[in-house]
């Protein structure tokens, strides 16, 4: 039988022992992090940032008010700015991410990525989390004009809430698309393949998300892609944050729960595909 | 060189083109599912949401936005070969260089006329009928493809830089299609401001859209002098830039 006085004693260990894990979990994914950002930084130049800042105002100044005009909907401009704002974040993560992936495991540097001391689970979780948090800046002035056009504008701390609420569903958001992209690139070995299916899964998560259009405009057969489509939940929630008319916006209850069940659903296939397809093969 | 030798080596050079970009499945089946998705689903929905003729009032405007996003790759390799690691390859080839050129021009525009079939293909079948009239719209569509080819590649060959090439020039593309009135009538254009307004409605896209939608009779307005611009623009931009390619690239 085990003595009273060793009990706390092993307790002390067990929690050195997790503690020693998360520590290691931790320094992990930031060294993965940092090893996405060397790769992302040459994508992310002054070139890239006018180019993207150019074509989110034109679509602002230009597409989302001559649309808003054609439409019969009453104060449609307000629900597809942040519609178009919010497509172009994940336009630019899911590129980016798929870039940093393609770039760290089908091109010249995969020898070096495979002999990194890093999982390679975590290796996919912390180059996502990376990007995600590096694309992040690039938009905070339009959430925050955003914020302080919606209804929580009347005080400093919702306006700021409305900020920091986008930002975290942006970094999660991020970790469904990274977890979707990793899930695509573990399962398909053919380049052309794997280039085909990536871009036309982005084309096809664009046109059947609700950035552009409510849900109850969708024809019948549509609307079911667009209910399992993880933009249009991580848009709808964000609309709903932002205060858009409900009335033309799904349940945010029902949106949080898919969105929650993708984010982890991906981060687990992520996890445990890295573990049975990737450790000794392929990467992520 | 014979002059019948060079053109049947530039046509060797376009099958050579051809076989590079058809072989490869996954841009001929994303331009295929692409061009339908844009009807299918972003001009069903807004048809809904607006009017129903706007399905019709777009496929034009679809159809002419091709000629500036489907150059830029054909176009964007060229960097690769001719300015880039198969720079000496393309440079001992027995052919006038500005052929490289042409040869992308051509493949280009063979991308603009499969998709636009495809999406003219798309409308027909969401409509329930035919019309072939719509066939009309590939024409100032291909005229404006080639102009746009051009500009691509003189960017392409002032730049030299691939990275940069393929990040400015599909922002370029996305503005040209978006600051036109290739997606909505010029009377949604109302709450633009008047100088804005008239850079859309003499953008080349916008022309392009409108003289195929006046043909088609979806838009009424005077179509001699749509053309009469598009004509100036495009040669305005056309005849100096094949010179300069021309002269640069033989040098």
């Amino acid at each position: 039988m085990m003595s009273s006085s060793t009990i706390p004693r092993e307790g002390s260990q067990s929690h050195e022992a997790r503690g020693y894990l998360l520590a290691s979990i931790a320094r992990y994914i930031s060294r993965s992090g940092a090893l996405a950002s060397f790769f992302a930084k040459p994508i992310l130049s002054r070139t890239y940032v006018a180019s993207l800042n150019a074509v989110v105002l034109v679509q602002i100044l230009v597409f989302a008010l001559a649309l808003s005009q054609l439409v019969r909907v009453e104060g449609y401009y307000r629900y597809l700015v942040p519609g178009v704002v919010l497509l172009s974040f994940y336009t630019t993560i899911y590129s980016l991410i798929d870039n940093i992936f393609f770039f760290a495991t089908r091109a010249e540097v995969y020898l070096y990525t495979y002999i990194l001391p890093l999982p390679r689970y975590m290796l996919a979780i912390g180059f996502t989390l990376a990007v995600g948090i590096m694309c992040i800046p690039l938009y905070i002035p339009y959430i925050a004009f955003l914020a302080l056009a919606s209804p929580h504008a009347g005080s400093p701390t919702g306006v700021l809430i409305s900020i920091a609420s986008i930002a975290a569903m942006m970094v999660i958001f991020s970790i469904a698309v990274g977890g979707l992209l990793a899930s695509i690139y573990m399962s398909i070995k053919s380049n052309w393949r794997l280039l085909l299916a990536v871009f036309l899964l982005s084309d096809i998560l664009q046109r059947f998300s609700t950035a552009y259009y409510p849900l109850s405009y969708f024809p019948e057969v549509y609307r079911y892609i667009a209910i399992a489509n993880p933009v249009t939940h991580f848009i709808n929630l964000s609309l709903t944050t932002i205060g858009i008319d409900p009335t033309l916006l799904i349940d945010p209850g029902f949106s949080a729960a898919i969105f929650v069940a993708y984010v982890l659903g991906f981060s687990a296939i992520t996890i445990l595909g890295a573990q049975k397809f990737a450790e000794g093969g392929r990467l992520v | 060189m014979n002059p019948l030798i060079a053109f049947y080596r530039i046509l060797l050079m376009t099958r050579i083109g051809f076989t590079t970009w058809f072989r490869t499945q996954e841009i001929l089946v994303s331009i295929f599912v692409s061009s339908i998705l844009y009807i299918a689903v972003f001009g069903l929905i807004f048809s809904r949401l607006s009017y129903p003729g706007y399905i019709a009032y777009i496929v034009p405007g679809v159809v002419s936005t091709y000629s500036a996003m489907l150059p830029i790759y054909p176009v964007g390799t060229l960097i690769h070969i001719a300015m880039g690691r198969g720079g000496y390859y393309a440079y001992v080839m027995p052919v006038p260089r500005w052929s490289i050129v042409a040869v992308r021009i051509i493949v280009s525009l063979v991308l603009v006329v499969i998709a636009s079939i495809n999406t003219i293909a798309s409308y027909w079948i969401l409509a329930g009928y035919p019309n072939p009239a719509l066939l009309i719209a590939i024409l100032p569509a291909a005229t404006l493809t080639i102009s746009i080819s051009l500009i691509y590649a003189s960017l392409a060959y002032i730049m030299r830089d691939v990275p940069r090439y393929f990040t400015l020039i599909p922002s370029l593309s996305t503005i040209l299609s978006i600051a036109s009135t290739a997606y909505y009538p010029p009377a949604s254009l109302s709450y633009v401001p008047s100088i804005l307004k008239e850079i859309i409605e003499i953008n080349p896209i916008s022309l392009s859209a409108d003289i195929s939608r006046i043909l088609l009779g979806v838009l009424d307005g005077e179509i001699t002098i749509k053309i009469a611009i598009l004509a100036i623009e495009l040669t305005m931009i056309s005849i100096p830039l094949s010179m300069v390619l021309t002269r640069k690239l033989e040098f």
